[in-house]
């Protein structure tokens, strides 16, 4: 707190806070004992069910006791319930799970217990006498808002973005895949330094164009388009630079190859210093020499240049540079 | 009453009353003394029958002013500032609002949006890399250079080799050379990210400007700036002004003072330390009133005191860039939505917001003009500052010299060009309810070489500069007050007593949050 004395800890004051740390251990130690003796009993009684929500609360990484409450639920309290009910319980699981994140984003036992309470919503409400996926979509549907809430506030954390991925494979009617394209150019647009964003693009690509539903060439071009927007901004960012390389791919396109090649080519004339250009340059022209042009001297000289170059620019990974010069005078 | 103060401070404008309300909170006695029935003087917010009002004494005392339309119904529902500016997020000002407690009594959001007229059109202004990024205006190579440029104007730029010799020259200038930007781009940067009024202005205040903004974005949100509820400056000065009768300052307003002499000798009053320095005469009021230190603002001081007076100037330096020497103004109200929408963003949660900045380059209007920036601000229901549905557009030019030409041919080409602008935006109607011009006289901020009178100190009215204003006049403030409180504690001799411009708090201590009002 800003400007809040900073009281000096006296022995007394100390010990005093001892104290009363005390007696919350003793409180946690004695609602342990009495939650696993009934687990060890295998008590499935609503009492039981109180006791982990009190313990869980005071530390939710205790996945033992995540497991005994799961079985409660499974043996004790489901078989006395409607679906209905079932749903409510759920759905109540969820709630308090979703508190229970917001303090503790990244551990891991929550995520696990939301799967659980997910997988087991049942078949429902009837209609028509036919039992709907209502409640399911409902779950589901709050699951991704909870997961988009989690991306806005941090949107590099890849636990989210692979729940996420978790939630849009699983949900009983799935999103379309241009929806999540569209997503994630949000979230790079919004901060292009994002690797998770990227790479779920990518993923998000790879199924759109098997699926026939965009047309992979033109596809690419725009992507690369796209990219080589991220890349002049900021040509020290690395996501960029790893898309672009996956972009390229195997380099079988030697047209696509060459324009890259020149556009990256004229991005290092106006930043001479850049490690990223030099390296991808050698990268691509290695491409080309392996897949479409494996006598050019023009192409090997270029890549010797570039790396003597590095070898100045980046001296940690000297070694490395002066391997690969070797190779190429093979 | 008791008549003895230790600082009568003469006007509520904005410095001022941060200067009587840190003197106030110091410990001081303080009398705080404005001829107008409101506060804020000359930075003050007014409803619409109060401006009415304002433009008729104007009449009278011949200052040039002309004033179209009716004014409409809800006068009351509307807040106009006579001092349109904005607080930048990270500064002595808003550092001030907040240590002193002011920032509780007003509210406060985020400028919606800072665009700029080019070629015929409004568009954004690239503020951080993500800005670039998404740009389409831009080449690959512009937007390399302007990615370099703002980490260049966001790091310590002082020894750089890139400035070595360019400090004074026209920051236009250095855009083209040292970073090849593209006219279009520099004019974007120099007027839009800078803030600079007129086409000459140097390179190094202007990246100190820009470094400064830079920086504050991100505090509250994406802009770098605020803006107050209730017409801004003048519902703030009000802010310190109460914060100052809170700690015991005295308030008089709507009365002249007729007289005030200098009375170094003679104690009147045995049973005080030090004798009084200055008596005040105030029209219609029974007693004299005494002080040892007065305060005043310039444009207050009578002519023979003026002279005479320390004035104090604001520490940002300009170093030979131009100074304004009047700001040629308008107000006018209309009726219909003055939201510029949004485009490029895609964020989905943030709403239109009716305060925004939009900025005409010099020379990018036919009709205005070839010299200066001018900055059209608009304010609506959003800062409470109209009744829903309607709207303020705030038209402010710098002039360089005194200028042949009224405000109104100064200014309306640029009224018309703006309601065009917010007619095809908005496909509605928009129409023009009433209007106002006027040419705004700026004291010139020249110091005093000769010996001046101790214990009286000037300050300058606040600085028209649109973002940078209310940082000068915190930083004028601060210093008033220091010299002030030297001044009283070096004849109490009273050493132990440290004067902090603000003292913590007594909440703070006590780790309650200092919540504003967002």
């Amino acid at each position: 707190m800003h400007n809040v004395k900073r009281n000096p800890q006296t022995p007394e004051a100390l010990a005093e806070k001892n104290q009363r740390e005390q007696s919350k251990i003793i409180e946690f130690l004695t609602l342990t004992e009495d939650v696993l003796s009934r687990k060890k009993k295998q008590e499935w009684s609503n009492d039981a069910f109180e006791l982990t929500q009190r313990l869980l609360q005071i530390n939710p990484e205790f996945y033992t006791v995540w497991n005994y409450r799961r079985n409660i639920l499974l043996n004790g309290i489901f078989p006395q319930s409607t679906p209905e009910q079932i749903n409510d319980l759920l759905s109540n699981e969820l709630s308090m799970t979703t508190t229970a994140l917001k303090a503790n984003p990244k551990v891991y036992w929550i995520w696990n217990h939301r799967r659980w309470c997910l997988e087991n919503v049942p078949d429902g409400p009837e209609r028509n006498g036919v039992p709907s996926m209502e409640w399911r979509q409902a779950n589901w549907d709050k699951e991704l808002f909870v997961v988009e809430r989690m991306l806005d506030a941090d949107a590099r954390n890849f636990l989210a973005w692979n729940y996420r991925r978790y939630v849009l494979a699983n949900m009983p009617t799935r999103r379309p895949e241009t929806s999540e394209l569209a997503y994630t150019s949000r979230k790079i647009g919004a901060n292009f330094s994002n690797f998770s964003a990227w790479h779920q693009r990518s993923k998000t690509l790879v199924g759109l164009w098997e699926s026939g539903q965009l047309d992979p060439i033109q596809s690419r071009d725009d992507e690369f388009e796209l990219v080589s927007n991220a890349l002049y901004t900021d040509p020290d960012d690395q996501s960029a630079w790893i898309y672009h390389r996956w972009l390229i791919g195997s380099g079988e396109n030697k047209a696509q190859l060459e324009r890259e090649i020149q556009l990256i080519f004229e991005l290092l004339q106006e930043q001479p210093d850049s490690k990223w250009c030099m390296e991808s340059l050698v990268h691509y022209k290695r491409l080309l020499l392996q897949n479409h042009s494996p006598d050019s001297q023009t192409l090997k000289q270029e890549c010797v240049e570039l790396l003597s170059r590095l070898m100045d620019l980046d001296p940690v990974r000297y070694f490395r540079y002066q391997d690969l010069r070797r190779d190429l005078d093979q | 009453m008791d008549n003895h103060f230790d600082v009568i401070v003469l006007g509520t404008g904005l410095t001022e009353s941060i200067t009587a309300a840190a003197l106030s909170k110091a410990g001081f006695k303080v009398a705080h003394i404005d001829p107008n029935p409101y506060y804020g003087a000359d930075e003050a917010s007014l409803s619409l029958d109060e401006l009415v009002k304002w433009v008729d004494r104007r009449k009278q005392d011949n200052h040039s002013v002309t004033h179209y339309g009716e004014v409409p119904p809800h006068a009351r529902q509307y807040s106009v500032s006579l001092a349109p500016s904005v607080i930048p997020s990270i500064g002595p000002f808003i550092s001030s609002l907040i240590a002193s407690g002011v920032s509780r009594y007003g509210s406060f959001k985020l400028l919606g949006r800072v665009v700029i007229y080019d070629g015929g059109i409004l568009k954004d202004v690239p503020q951080s890399k993500d800005d670039i990024f998404q740009s389409k205006a831009m080449s690959l190579l512009e937007k390399r250079r302007v990615t370099r440029f703002l980490m260049f104007a966001a790091g310590e730029f002082e020894n750089s080799k890139e400035l070595h010799g360019q400090e004074n020259s026209p920051l236009l200038d250095f855009l083209h050379k040292t970073f090849l930007l593209s006219e279009a781009t520099a004019r974007a940067i120099t007027y839009a990210l800078g803030y600079c009024c007129f086409i000459t202005e140097t390179t190094l205040p202007a990246l100190h400007r820009i470094r400064a903004y830079l920086k504050a974005s991100g505090r509250y949100g994406s802009s770098s700036f605020l803006v107050g509820y209730y017409g801004g400056s003048g519902e703030i000065a009000q802010g310190f002004c109460r914060a100052a009768a809170v700690s015991g300052g005295v308030y008089i307003l709507g009365r002249s003072v007729t007289r005030i002499s200098v009375d170094p000798a003679g104690p009147e009053c045995p049973d005080l330390k030090s004798d009084p320095r200055f008596v005040v005469e105030v029209d219609d009021f029974p007693d004299r009133l005494h002080c040892r230190c007065l305060i005043s603002s310039t444009t207050l001081l009578p002519g023979h005191l003026r002279t005479l007076a320390d004035v104090i100037c604001p520490q940002i330096s300009s170093c030979g860039s131009p100074q304004p020497f009047a700001m040629a103004r308008c107000i006018a109200i209309v009726d219909g939505p003055i939201t510029v929408s949004l485009d490029t963003k895609d964020s989905g949660t943030s709403e239109v917001s009716d305060s925004s900045l939009l900025v005409f380059p010099p020379g990018s209007l036919k009709g205005g003009s070839d010299v200066s920036a001018v900055h059209v601000m608009t304010a609506g229901p959003g800062t409470m500052s109209a009744p829903s549905g309607k709207g303020i557009l705030y038209i402010s030019m710098p002039l360089l010299t005194n200028s042949i030409h009224s405000a109104e041919t100064l200014l309306r080409p640029y009224l018309t060009a703006v309601l065009i602008l917010f007619r095809a935006e908005q496909q509605e109607q928009n129409t023009l309810i009433c209007s106002t011009f006027y040419i705004q006289e700026l004291a010139s901020c020249t110091g005093n070489t000769s010996d001046s009178l101790v214990g009286l100190l000037a300050v300058p009215s606040l600085s028209a500069h649109t973002t940078q204003g209310v940082d000068e006049a915190a930083v004028v403030a601060e210093a008033a007050f220091r010299k002030a409180a030297a001044f009283l504690d070096g004849e109490i001799k009273d050493i132990s007593k440290q004067n902090v411009f603000w003292p913590l708090l007594a909440e703070m201590v006590e780790g309650e949050v200092n919540d504003m009002q967002w």
